[in-house]
């Protein structure tokens, strides 16, 4: 090989070893980066998974009989008993003075008495007038498949059947076959010229109903429409009933939960924009405030139980969980109870990453990225990872690189995880 | 190739557009029937029984329990509905809208002797020792009722009341 094939080998050799250098000096560099990114991810849902610690709050009831909580908590593993008065009892003690919980225990054992503040009681007088209501914000927020089936409201038998067919509403309202997949123009037309009469504008925000035959009976659907007006829909002896349901000009409609209750005194809830609570009356569609302690419809759950003579409002929130006891008819505040959560451990990554990155909420069904950032707190702990990671480099005998070291201060443990794996 | 997918889509749209759903020509529009009011009802019931009418009036009551009665009422005069035919029952939301209501006129006589019964249970509850002022006022409207069918009865040469009432067969909501 002569001198100047010999300079052009090595000239060639050199600069395709530079190019491979750096070829994998940006492979490093991209592998660098989305291990951090996935730290973001991984590094908290490792730490939530292996430290937090629910708060556990303890059941709370209002007593009809002594005016005060009745609480049932753990001590270790036995639950106490005691009232808000600062009584305690043992578990038939308890159960008598929560007569609208227990009444089929104390049925059971001969001890429900057969009148309470001047009402009569029994099992089934009770139970007609009691109710469970839960809202978690995952309720709301979820994907829903907008067809809907609309029962007969006055069914000739007992038993509600379903319909047939589906209906959808976007502008008008479809009536859909879903054997044939054809629309039924006659009965749709029907439904969209009393839609129309009482003003329904399309598509709407909600349509709140309960699809289902297993209930005592239909009430159908209500409906908020684009201009935050609610329509109740239903459909009585084959035939459209709706009706516009005046609301005062500070309800702004957000969302309705419909219930079906024995009693009959309302048709559901309905949450609004501001964060307050009503029911929707059967008695001409009045609409009644339900007091509350402080909520956020997008993050706190509620439990409402209610009896002939009490609510119990519940809210559970990052600050914990919060009662309130009302009269059932007045709606009246009787008495208030608070319990502060214990602090949990899903704040603790703060300080050792400057954003968490997740894809799920335990406030809706979505899957889609979400991103947390954090604030200064991350700043000692990326110091200390720096000076670890230029003391490992001078173990090594490496050259300590200003890139590496900035990438770690910024970015924490995810960066020294990625730059630790990956920068060999 | 550029004219065939052309005609294709052409082809296409037409077929599209058979098959929608076009609400201007095949509006079903509810048309209004042709009703008389409950006074007008109540003065042609003797002769109507058994006929069917369409008679207009707003709903004051509907039945809660089954809704399977309801009454309606011009401001003055009020008649029951029950519910036959195509009507399975009445919803509650109704009171206080106005109905066109179809049905077939029937008749229920109250004989004489039963109203002298009435009148004798309501005078033994007005001189009741338990009586409270309420319950007086109740049945104090009760005995003008029964006298008011009484002197009817002896104004009509009749030796019954008669109450007239809807077997209805289909309804419709006002406008």
């Amino acid at each position: 090989m002569s001198s100047v094939e010999r300079k052009n080998f090595i000239h060639t050799t050199v600069k395709e070893n530079i190019n491979k250098s750096l070829k994998m000096n940006l492979v490093k560099k991209t592998l660098i980066i989305m291990a951090t990114l996935a730290m973001f991810w991984v590094l908290p849902w490792v730490w939530n998974l292996a430290t937090d610690n629910p708060s556990r709050f303890p059941f709370v009831y209002y007593s009809s009989v002594v005016e005060a909580f009745g609480i049932r908590h753990m001590d270790g593993e036995e639950f106490v008993h005691s009232d808000s008065k600062g009584n305690t009892y043992s578990t038939d003690a308890f159960d008598s003075i929560l007569p609208m919980l227990y009444y089929r225990q104390l049925a059971n054992n001969g001890r429900l008495p057969d009148s309470l503040h001047g009402h009569e009681i029994s099992p089934r007088i009770i139970s007609r007038h009691n109710f469970f209501f839960r809202y978690r914000p995952l309720d709301q927020f979820k994907p829903q498949i907008a067809l809907y089936p609309l029962f007969e409201s006055m069914a000739p038998r007992v038993d509600i059947e379903m319909p047939g067919d589906v209906f959808r509403l976007t502008e008008t309202l479809s009536f859909i076959d879903p054997v044939s997949n054809k629309v039924k123009p006659e009965k749709s037309q029907l439904f969209n010229q009393s839609l129309q009469r009482q003003g329904f504008v399309g598509p709407p925000r909600q349509v709140a109903g309960t699809p289902s035959t297993r209930k005592a009976y239909d009430e159908g659907y209500f409906i908020i429409d684009a201009n935050a007006n609610l329509f109740h829909l239903k459909m009585v002896n084959a035939r459209p009933f709706v009706r516009k349901i005046a609301l005062n000009e500070d309800v702004e409609p957000q969302w309705i939960a419909t219930t079906e209750y024995h009693d009959r005194s309302f048709y559901g809830f309905l949450f609004t924009r501001d964060n307050r609570l009503f029911t929707i009356n059967t008695h001409g569609y009045a609409i009644e405030e339900v007091p509350m302690p402080e909520f956020d419809y997008k993050k706190d759950n509620l439990l409402i139980m209610g009896n002939m003579f009490y609510w119990n409002v519940q809210v559970t929130s990052q600050r914990g969980a919060e009662v309130f006891a009302l009269d059932a008819r007045s709606r009246q505040k009787k008495d208030q109870i608070f319990f502060e959560r214990t602090q949990g451990s899903a704040l603790a990554t703060q300080w050792f990453v400057p954003l968490e990155l997740s894809f799920t909420s335990r406030n809706d069904a979505y899957v889609m990225p979400r991103i947390r950032i954090g604030g200064w707190q991350v700043l000692p702990f990326s110091l200390v990872l720096t000076l670890a990671y230029a003391f490992v480099c001078l173990k090594r005998r490496k050259e300590i690189k200003i890139l590496p070291i900035m990438w770690i201060a910024v970015t924490g443990l995810a960066g020294f995880t990625a730059v630790i794996l990956f920068n060999s | 190739m550029m004219r065939i997918m052309c005609i294709a889509g052409l082809v296409f749209s037409l077929a599209a557009c058979g098959s929608g759903v076009n609400p201007d020509t095949e509006s079903q529009h509810q048309e209004t029937p042709v009703a008389v009011n409950i006074q007008q009802l109540l003065e042609m019931a003797p002769e109507s029984i058994g006929s069917e009418v369409w008679v207009s009036g707003v709903v004051t009551h509907v039945c809660r329990h089954s809704g399977r009665r309801c009454f309606i009422s011009d401001g003055e005069n009020s008649i029951r509905i029950e519910a036959t035919g195509n009507i399975y029952g009445f919803n509650n939301e109704l009171q206080g809208t106005g109905i066109y209501v179809k049905g077939v006129v029937r008749e229920r006589r109250l004989e004489a002797e039963f109203i002298e019964g009435l009148e004798i249970k309501a005078l033994a509850d007005m001189v009741d020792d338990d009586h409270n002022h309420d319950d007086g006022e109740h049945c104090s409207a009760e005995l003008d009722n029964i006298r008011e069918m009484k002197a009817w009865m002896q104004a009509n040469n009749k030796n019954y009341f008669s109450v007239y009432f809807l077997d209805g067969t289909e309804y419709q909501v006002a406008d």
